[in-house]
């Protein structure tokens, strides 16, 4: 649409300027959460052992990472699913308690709450993964990114199985089939590495980086379709 | 979503005064919508924050619109036009079209409300929006350069 008609009409439609609008907006100015704020509020709410568990892996990874032998890279890359099981089972702990419906009518709505309190774990494991990377490429060779591909994609494989499985399974059943998925990640870990010992070399990174990108790919898929699944839950 | 409802608040109160044509009335409803939407939690982070507003103001403009009242006072509109004999014609055209065209046009014009917003509200297609504001437009442009 041209410029002059669009301001001709913003005039036509001029209304006079209202009297009470700056009484009413000091009078109900409501104060919304900023996102930092927001953060840390839900982050109380992530239950201790959680951060415990993440404080304990990366002890174990860093260990593991530091013993300079030849299984090193892919002990350390096997532990990070444990790492995101920790993640899916704070996801999920609303289902399994059967709390989603309660916590839908909550002050603060449930998907922006998980959202959040997976934002604050995620982002705890992304930098200890960010820490680990380092470590892992100085003492089990190759490139920090390289490394980072190694620890990030069995993690972000667990995750996306994770999600999927807990959407699936309710209940106990639900914990317990992530689980089984995440031992089943580092168990295909261990597997890939006695059948194929190259796979950690610099020659074959390129598999690494496909595989990075389709479990990135997987997990944000997951990630949206839960997300999704409480706003039609919300509406119901 | 956040709501910038400094912005809103001239918005809706546009909108009442269009619907009402008097300005404390108009007023009265666009505070109301308000006070409703601070009072519910419900729709605050599902994306349909405009849509709600609009919904309320629409439904207390019905109401208040049936309720009889004293004839209002003539407005001394602000007078913002860069060229005044195109909004006096523009003034004209759009008394000619039919409400709810009218409506639609400062919506989607004036107030800038997103196209899926406006297709809740109205229950069509995003196509048959864009088309029935095309048809307007083209309608009042044809009328003023006639």
């Amino acid at each position: 649409m041209d410029k002059k008609l669009k301001t001709a009409l913003d005039a036509a439609f001029a209304a006079p300027p209202p009297e009470g609008k700056a009484a009413f907006l000091r009078a109900h100015r409501r104060r919304e959460l900023g996102p930092a704020e927001l953060l840390l509020t839900q982050a109380g709410y992530v239950r201790w052992w959680t951060w415990a568990g993440s404080a304990a892996l990366f002890a174990a990874i860093l260990f593991l990472a530091a013993g300079q032998k030849p299984e090193t890279v892919w002990a350390a890359s096997a532990l990070t699913p444990l790492l995101a099981l920790l993640a899916v089972a704070e996801w999920g702990r609303s289902r399994r308690y059967s709390m989603e419906e309660l916590e839908l009518a909550c002050r603060m709505p449930l998907r922006v709450a998980l959202l959040a309190r997976m934002a604050a774990v995620g982002l705890l494991h992304l930098l200890l993964l960010g820490l680990a990377a380092p470590v892992l490429a100085l003492w089990g060779g190759g490139e920090m990114l390289q490394a980072g591909a190694y620890l990030l994609t069995p993690y972000l494989l667990t995750a996306a199985i994770g999600m999927e499985v807990s959407r699936r399974i309710r209940g106990q059943e639900g914990l317990l089939a992530c689980a089984a998925a995440a031992f089943l990640v580092c168990a295909l870990g261990m597997c890939a590495w006695r059948t194929w010992p190259d796979m950690y070399h610099a020659e074959n990174v390129s598999f690494w980086w496909a595989a990075l990108a389709l479990t990135l790919a997987a997990s944000a898929f997951e990630f949206v379709k839960t997300l999704k699944e409480t706003e039609e839950l919300r509406w119901n | 979503m956040a709501l910038d409802i400094e912005e809103q608040y001239d918005r809706i109160y546009r909108y009442c005064y269009f619907r009402l044509r008097d300005r404390h009335r108009a007023e009265d409803v666009t505070q109301e919508t308000f006070l409703r939407w601070l009072s519910s939690d419900t729709y605050r982070d599902t994306g349909q924050t405009l849509r709600y507003l609009y919904t309320i103001a629409r439904n207390l403009c019905i109401d208040e619109g049936r309720r009889p009242s004293a004839e209002p006072l003539p407005e001394n509109l602000p007078a913002e036009a860069d060229d005044p004999l195109l909004s006096i014609a523009l003034r004209s055209e759009l008394d000619g079209l039919s409400p709810e065209d009218r409506e639609l046009l400062l919506l989607r014009v004036v107030n800038e409300v997103p196209v899926g917003v406006l297709r809740g509200l109205y229950g069509v297609s995003r196509f048959a929006l864009y088309r029935r504001l095309r048809g307007i437009l083209k309608r009042l442009r044809e009328r003023l350069e006639g």
